[in-house]
């Protein structure tokens, strides 16, 4: 300890009497193991270590994909539903009304096509008779 | 050395006693063991083994507690490794030793804090219980009466103010150069200077006192 020069007497003696002995044969023993037991924990540290990163892999695949599989109806335009204020203001129309505006040319139309039909009929049974 | 030498060499930094070499060959052994070389891990142990468990020792009570925290400290600077060459994708060099001796520190610290309630026997105690030893001899007194200052001394470093005790034990303990201390501390070379020359001051006053002389 190159710097411990610098010491005074006292200073250096309780130094030396705050350092420790030498490791004794028990802590020499126990060193001894401390090799194989970190060896086995680095094993079980790193088997966890690549579990965890699998699962980490896995749940990613799988929210890929469950995010291919759900983002076409998630970003899908969807109808315009008709305003609560729009739906409030329609009223049921008068179909009366609209039958007598409309009832005069479907019933000449209506006359037309079946006095047209007799015609053709009753045309056609006299052509019959004839035969 | 040439200066066709020196501009070789521009690129790197040397520290002193060989430690960037050391540290290169760490970082080395460091990737290989990552990549499954458990012959590099053997070397590696064996390497710094005595440093780490030097460290750890003086916190702990028993010689299990010592191998314990020897192993944690491995194995925590592993782990440091493996997440910063995954983070760098190995670009930068792992500076596996300062870690190592920062994460013994810290580990040391916190088993003293939490074992803080027993009364440490000190290891050699517990080895002369363990082989029978009788202190019975001449000069027993003055045994006994060093051994007490031994046991005040070795009380007072873990009663030292956190840093003053980290420095002091590196030094004393692992027998560590100043620079490698300020480097596993964060702290300055200078400040490492004087924490230790604090520390010794007040072992010194303790020391005084106890002896009955003026501090």
């Amino acid at each position: 300890m190159t710097d411990d020069t610098q010491l005074d007497p006292l200073e250096a003696e309780a130094l030396s009497l705050a350092a420790l002995p030498p490791p004794g044969e028990a802590e020499l023993r126990a060193l001894a193991a401390a090799k194989g037991g970190t060896l086995h924990a680095w094993r079980r540290s790193n088997a966890r270590h690549h579990l965890y990163r699998r699962a980490a892999a896995g749940l990613l695949v799988a929210a890929a994909a469950a995010a291919v599989v759900l983002a076409p109806s998630a970003f899908r335009k969807t109808p315009r539903v008709a305003q609560p204020e729009a739906a409030a203001a329609w009223k049921v129309p008068d179909l009366d009304a609209i039958w007598k505006k409309a009832g005069g040319a479907v019933a000449d139309a209506g006359a037309d096509a079946d006095a047209d039909t007799d015609e053709s009929a009753s045309a056609a049974l006299f052509a019959e008779l004839e035969l | 050395m040439t200066d066709e030498g020196e501009g070789r060499w521009k690129g790197f930094s040397v520290l002193p006693g060989g430690a960037a070499g050391e540290a290169s060959a760490d970082d080395g052994l460091v990737r290989a063991f990552l990549d499954g070389d458990e012959a590099a891990f053997g070397e590696l142990f064996q390497k710094h083994e005595r440093t780490v468990h030097a460290i750890v020792r003086r916190y702990a009570r028993r010689p299990d507690d010592g191998r314990d925290l020897v192993q944690r400290a491995f194995l925590k600077a592993f782990v440091a490794a493996r997440r910063d060459l995954a983070i760098h994708r190995g670009r930068r060099p792992v500076p596996f030793r300062p870690w190592l001796l920062r994460i013994a520190v810290n580990l040391a610290k916190n088993f003293a804090r939490d074992e803080a309630r027993w009364r440490r026997a000190p290891l050699e105690v517990v080895d002369g219980a363990a082989a029978g030893e009788a202190p019975e001899q001449p000069g027993a007194d003055a045994a006994m009466v060093r051994a007490e200052e031994q046991r005040l001394m070795r009380a007072a470093v873990l009663n030292l103010p956190r840093r003053q005790r980290e420095v002091l034990s590196l030094r004393l303990d692992a027998e560590l150069p100043f620079a490698e201390i300020a480097e596993a501390l964060g702290i300055t070379e200078n400040n490492a200077k004087v924490h230790f020359h604090h520390a010794a001051r007040r072992l010194r006053e303790k020391l005084a006192r106890a002896r009955g002389e003026k501090p």
